[in-house]
């Protein structure tokens, strides 16, 4: 005999169809709402910090986001030194608009050297980040990111591996510009509608896993309840 | 779970309701057991149809999203694949390694090749390659679109691969709704089979087979060694092998379940010095020759094909002449003692798409790969437990005989693919993916472990947190990283074929 699907006024069912609707709009909102700090997109992650006409390393990288309101960079610097966990290293980052010959921001940092080792530890993010005002139509903009010393760190020996630029975006606005980007071979208008449905398909589909699971290990749990009871 | 309460005893004690296991379990299932394990699996599909079918139709559709979201040919080794099955399908022959070369119309992907112009995919077994260009007469002719179709069979396998491994969870743990659920729901969502199965790659209908093999080991031990079931480990021997050679790593697991069916009889054969050695024989060689020796011999043109083009049998040799993939290759003592190379391997196994040109943060990887260790943690921590109820009567056990021996498989076909890491990286660059194959472990695993650190009456609040963190994950992970890289003027490439 099967055990009573209710447990006081209300049936897994129920509770996997709430749940299934939450989750699916929490999803939605969450994509149309919550920013995320979207990675301009360079293979590897990193732009190369190599001058290749000079076949040298240098303090800087030439950067072109993919999004408009690029707003923050991280750099991996490395620091070869005899300095100690605890020693500060002062760095001037500007960021240089390469048509207009324009500096765009300058920012001022600070950073223990514990931060910037010469030797990466394998499970250590050494990245540094450099926050800044939103730099608005920054997309395909060519900026060239200039890392200088400051006076006291001016003789010591610093090498900047990569460099990262970031927007805050949400997934709305990445998935606006990718369906408005991608060429899959078909007319625009379907290459869209495609993308779209796939999209909304895609949110809803997990929203009803987390519901119908949830239902399912409700259920399970209140017949081991009654079978206990 | 759906079965009537009191008609059956659940065989878990991950399961609350669950009756404990005494220590004559430990010798080994009783027939009553299996076959309660047995009923109880059929009981547990009718009760789990519904949310499974759930969990495969939305697989189905964000792997068909993902399909276009990554630019072509951008998976690993695609372009060689390829034009290895259009090569069939034009019935240019199987070709030689180091001799072939991509046709001019690849030249716009050589980014994507390792070894560009060859192609070195041609090295591999025809199976995949060979199916696939008999569909691929079947397809429009226009590149982007053919590859397109053909990344929706890799869907197709990757959907075989979640319902196998709600099958093996199913088989092991009837009675779990966590362990039914979760496996499934890891392996949906893990991030990197998701991107083997939304790519042109041999590699999912690899990780299906391994599991379907893994699946039929299992049933063996549940419910005893027929002819029929060495033969289907026989038949999956064999079409692995025809699809990668390093599915030859499988067969141990086939081993491993002939040799736990026959344990007992084993086991009096050497308590009497030998006595009845034969008819342990007789019973053990037939399925040891179908499921073992079958797909050796049935594999063996391959090898001697190999062997007199290249002077080995897997052809390893003439791959390492003509690339410098060997550059990559590492000592044994290089690999098990380097963090870096570990730290690869996590990176590998969680995120690194597109030609490995798309990996993700540090700070996002490095709490994913501090969370699953609290699974390892666990795992330990079972063991530990398990080896103390072994030596003391005073232990309750957390598994009955059968499960033990079911994930003594599973351990071993994730064993297997360790080696296969690490057999490859001797030879040249390794990467996480060869041990794919063993998801259907990694996500068992993975829950059991998690599991282990959790009161039975929360786990299912813990499972429907983690399987909602899977899903913002890849959410996440593909909005901050993977699409930015094909969109736009700093990113990568979403190099469209011409036409």
């Amino acid at each position: 005999m099967r055990p009573p699907d209710r447990k006081g006024s209300f049936s897994a069912g129920t509770i996997g169809l709430v749940v299934t609707l939450a989750v699916s709009l929490l999803l939605i909102a969450g994509a149309l709402l919550v920013p995320l700090s979207v990675r301009n997109g360079a293979p590897f992650g990193n732009q190369q910090t190599v001058d290749f006409e000079r076949g040298i390393a240098v303090l800087g990288a030439e950067i072109t986001p993919n999004y408009d309101g690029m707003d923050r960079l991280g750099l991996d610097l490395r620091a070869y030194s005899d300095a100690v966990p605890g020693d500060q290293y002062d760095f001037i980052v500007s960021i240089r608009d390469i048509d207009a010959d324009r500096i765009v921001r300058s920012v001022a940092i600070s950073v223990d050297v514990a931060q910037i080792p010469a030797s990466k530890p394998p499970f250590h993010d050494v990245l540094t980040d450099v926050r800044f005002d939103p730099i608005p139509d920054s997309a395909g903009v060519a900026y060239y990111v200039d890392v200088e010393r400051g006076p006291r760190n001016a003789d010591d020996v610093v090498a900047l591996w990569g460099v990262q630029a970031y927007s805050s975006l949400t997934a709305a606005d990445v998935m606006e510009d990718a369906i408005a980007s991608y060429d899959l071979g078909y007319p625009s208008r379907t290459t869209a509608l495609l993308l779209v449905v796939l999209t909304l398909l895609s949110i809803t589909g997990a929203g009803a896993v987390i519901g119908t699971t949830t239902a399912a290990l409700v259920d399970a749990r209140w017949r081991d309840v009654d079978r206990a009871g | 779970m759906s079965m009537a309460p009191g008609s059956l005893s659940p065989t878990s004690q991950l399961d609350p309701g669950a009756p404990a296991i005494s220590r004559s379990a430990d010798r080994g299932p009783s027939i009553t057991d299996a076959r309660s394990a047995g009923l109880l699996a059929q009981f547990a599909l009718a009760a789990d149809r519904g949310w499974l079918t759930v969990l495969l139709s939305f697989f189905a559709v964000k792997q068909i999203l993902l399909v276009f979201l990554l630019g072509p040919f951008s998976g690993h080794d695609e372009v060689d694949h390829y034009w290895y099955i259009q090569r069939l399908a034009q019935g240019h022959g199987l070709g030689e390694v180091g001799v072939v070369e991509l046709p001019p119309e690849a030249s716009g992907y050589a980014r994507y090749v390792a070894d560009y112009p060859l192609n070195s995919e041609v090295i591999q077994p025809p199976l995949y390659h060979g199916m696939l260009a008999l569909v691929s007469h079947l397809l429009p002719s226009d590149t982007q679109h053919e590859l397109y179709l053909l990344r929706l069979l890799s869907v197709l396998g990757g959907i075989v691969v979640v319902w196998l491994a709600y099958a093996l969870a199913r088989t092991i743990f009837p009675a779990d709704p966590v362990v039914r659920i979760g496996v499934p729901v890891f392996v949906a969502l893990q991030p990197q089979l998701a991107f083997e199965a939304a790519i042109v790659n041999h590699d999912i209908v690899i990780i299906g087979l391994a599991t379907a093999g893994c699946l039929v080991a299992v049933r063996c031990v549940r419910d005893g060694l027929t002819w029929q079931r060495a033969l289907t480990m026989g038949m999956i021997g064999t079409a692995g092998l025809w699809t990668k050679m390093t599915f030859g790593l499988v067969l141990p697991v086939f081993a491993l379940a002939i040799a736990i069916t026959v344990w007992p009889e084993l086991w009096s054969v050497l308590q009497r010095r030998g006595r009845g050695i034969a008819a342990l024989v007789r019973r053990a060689a037939p399925a040891t020759m179908l499921a073992l020796v079958l797909p050796l011999v049935l594999v063996s043109p391959w090898f001697i094909r190999n062997y007199r083009l290249y002077g080995d049998p897997t052809g390893a040799t003439r791959l390492q002449e003509v690339s410098d993939y060997a550059l990559s290759a590492m000592t044994l003592p290089e690999m098990l003692g380097s963090p870096g190379f570990w730290r690869g391997r996590l990176d590998d196994f969680w995120g690194n798409y597109g030609w490995r040109e798309i990996p993700w943060d540090t700070s996002l990887a490095l709490p994913v790969y501090l969370v699953w260790a609290v699974a390892g943690l666990g795992i330990v921590a079972l063991v530990v437990r398990e080896v103390a109820f072994l030596s003391s009567a005073r232990v309750q056990p957390v598994f009955d005989a059968f499960q033990r021996r079911a994930l003594a498989l599973v351990a071993t076909l994730g064993a297997m693919m360790i080696v296969a890491i690490l057999y490859v990286g001797l030879l040249q660059f390794t990467q996480s993916r060869f041990a794919f194959p063993a998801m259907a472990g990694f996500g068992m695993f993975t829950v059991l472990g998690f599991a282990a650190w959790v009161p039975a009456r929360w786990r299912w609040v813990v499972l429907i947190g983690l399987a909602t963190a899977l899903i913002v994950l890849n959410a996440v992970v593909l909005v901050r990283f993977v699409i930015p890289y094909y969109v736009g003027p700093g990113g990568g490439e979403f190099v469209v074929p011409p036409r």
